[in-house]
This record gives C-alpha cells, sequence and structure tokens, in this order.
C-alpha cells in the first residue's frame, strides 16, 4: 500500500472515533436533558411555600424555590444548546467521513487499474 | 424492509446479529427498569412503615459515617425529603411523597410494558430471520448437490 492511501485509511478510523465519541455526548447530553425536564415538572407543581433543598457534597442545603427553579431552566436552555452544537459537529464529522470514504474508494481504484 | 429470501446465509445472519444486539439492549433496558422501580417501591414501603403514628419521637441511631453513630430521635415524620433529581431534594408530607412514588412506578410500569411489546416483536424477528438462515442453508445445499454431478459429467467424458 502506497504511503497517501494509508494516510487516508489512517485519517478515517480516527474521524470514524471521533463521530463515535461525538455521538456518546450527544446521549450522554440527552439523558442530562431529560432528568432536568423530569425536575422542572415536579417544581412545576410545588406549592409556593414548599422547602427545595439542594445535595451539596453530602449536605442538604435550603435554597430558595425560585433560584432553583431559575437554576433549572437556565441548566435546560444550556444543555438544549449545547445538543444544537453536538448535532452540527455530528453532522460536520459525517459528511467529512462520506467524503474521505469517497477518496478511499478512488485510491482503491487507483491500485487496482 | 429487505426481502429476507432474497438475501444469502451470510448477509441474514449479519442481520441476525444486529436483531440480537438490539435485542440484548433492550433487555437491559428492562432490567434497569425493574431495578428503579423497585427502589421506589421501597421507598413508598419506607414512607408508610416511619410515618405510622408509634413511631413519633422514636429512638434512631444516625449514621455520621460508615462506621461512626450517635443516637437520635425522629423529630418529625410526617415530612420527607424527596430526591427529585440532578441533586434537588423538595420537602414532602407523606401522602405527597407516596404519591410522588406512585406517579414514578406508574411511569415506569408504562415503560416496561411498551419495552416488553419490543422485546417481543424483536424476538420473533430474530426467530424468522434464524428460519430464513435454515432455509437457505438447505437451498444452498440442494444447489450444490445437484449441480455437482452435472460438473462432474463432463470431465467422465
Amino acid at each position: 500500500m502506497s504511503n497517501p492511501a494509508q494516510d487516508l485509511t489512517l485519517r478515517y478510523t480516527t474521524s470514524q472515533q471521533e463521530l463515535e465519541d461525538l455521538v456518546v455526548a450527544r446521549q450522554k447530553l440527552e439523558t442530562q436533558l431529560q432528568e432536568n425536564k423530569i425536575v422542572q415538572d415536579e417544581f412545576d407543581t410545588l406549592k409556593d411555600d414548599t422547602k427545595v433543598y439542594k445535595l451539596t457534597g453530602n449536605v442538604l442545603l435550603p435554597v430558595e424555590q425560585f433560584e432553583a427553579k431559575n437554576n433549572v431552566s437556565k441548566r435546560l436552555e444550556f444543555i438544549s444548546k449545547e445538543i444544537q452544537r453536538c448535532e452540527e459537529n455530528i453532522k460536520g464529522s459525517q459528511a467529512a467521513l462520506e467524503q474521505m470514504r469517497a477518496e478511499l474508494m478512488k485510491a482503491q481504484q487507483a491500485a487496482q487499474a | 424492509m429487505v426481502d429476507l429470501t432474497k438475501l444469502n446465509p451470510e448477509q441474514l445472519s449479519m442481520v441476525k446479529q444486529q436483531f440480537d444486539q438490539e435485542l440484548q439492549h433492550f433487555s437491559q433496558s428492562l432490567q434497569a427498569l425493574n431495578v428503579a422501580r423497585n427502589k421506589f417501591r421501597e421507598c413508598k414501603d419506607d414512607i408508610a412503615s416511619v410515618s405510622k403514628l408509634e413511631n413519633q419521637k422514636q429512638e434512631l441511631l444516625v449514621p455520621l459515617s460508615g462506621s461512626l453513630y450517635v443516637k437520635g430521635h425522629m423529630k418529625d415524620t410526617q415530612k420527607f425529603m424527596v430526591d427529585i433529581g440532578t441533586g434537588y431534594y423538595v420537602e414532602k408530607s407523606d401522602l405527597e411523597a407516596t404519591e410522588f412514588y406512585d406517579k414514578k412506578i406508574a411511569k415506569l410500569n408504562q415503560e416496561s410494558v411498551q419495552i416488553q411489546n419490543i422485546i417481543k416483536e424483536k424476538s420473533q424477528s430474530s426467530m424468522a430471520i434464524e428460519g430464513h438462515i435454515r432455509q437457505a442453508a438447505i437451498k444452498l445445499h440442494e444447489e450444490q448437490a445437484n449441480s455437482a454431478p452435472q460438473g462432474a459429467q463432463p470431465k467422465a467424458n
């Protein structure tokens, strides 16, 4: 196998790995999104005077309800943005892989000819 | 959907492998669901037993670490801190907390039924594919058996 072809294969495998990592990150974000959504739904059903605590280390610290609500909705916003960013990266990575696959095929055909 | 009868045994077994992988994934999810459901059920039982009237002022040992305890007593057996996720806890009465867990359990039950249906479907498909593999193998065998004597004839001449 010639050197450029070897290079291409190597780049292809690293890109594949990158795509896989992105997909894993996307799944993690989805889990976080769902969990925060559940928390937000629960917050929405609370009475105004219900006490809310946050687990910090091993201690439950009281927090203001509105603060907790704000915090969770901000987190949801952030996670949604991250998901968008991640999906764009995935699309880019897939396109790059597609292109490399085409190049690889061409190289293979050239080698056979 | 691909026509399974047109695939060769090798392709079929690849499809089957994919189905089996998905099947395994769903079985794991189902197991995780059941574990979560049991945890919620335990929480419900705990609420029921702690909120009993005779438990007012009940003495207990409070763990400070895994091997260090101090004596204490129940101050309020009608209020519970419920973990609602991402580190947030909410104060609930025994009734509210039980309701909370009932809702969670109902939701998990629903999802469990869904997953069970998917598993049933997938395992049926997996079995069907296995049947196709067998048929394809038999067909291949017959073709080879039929073509072998024909291939041998010209040699004999």
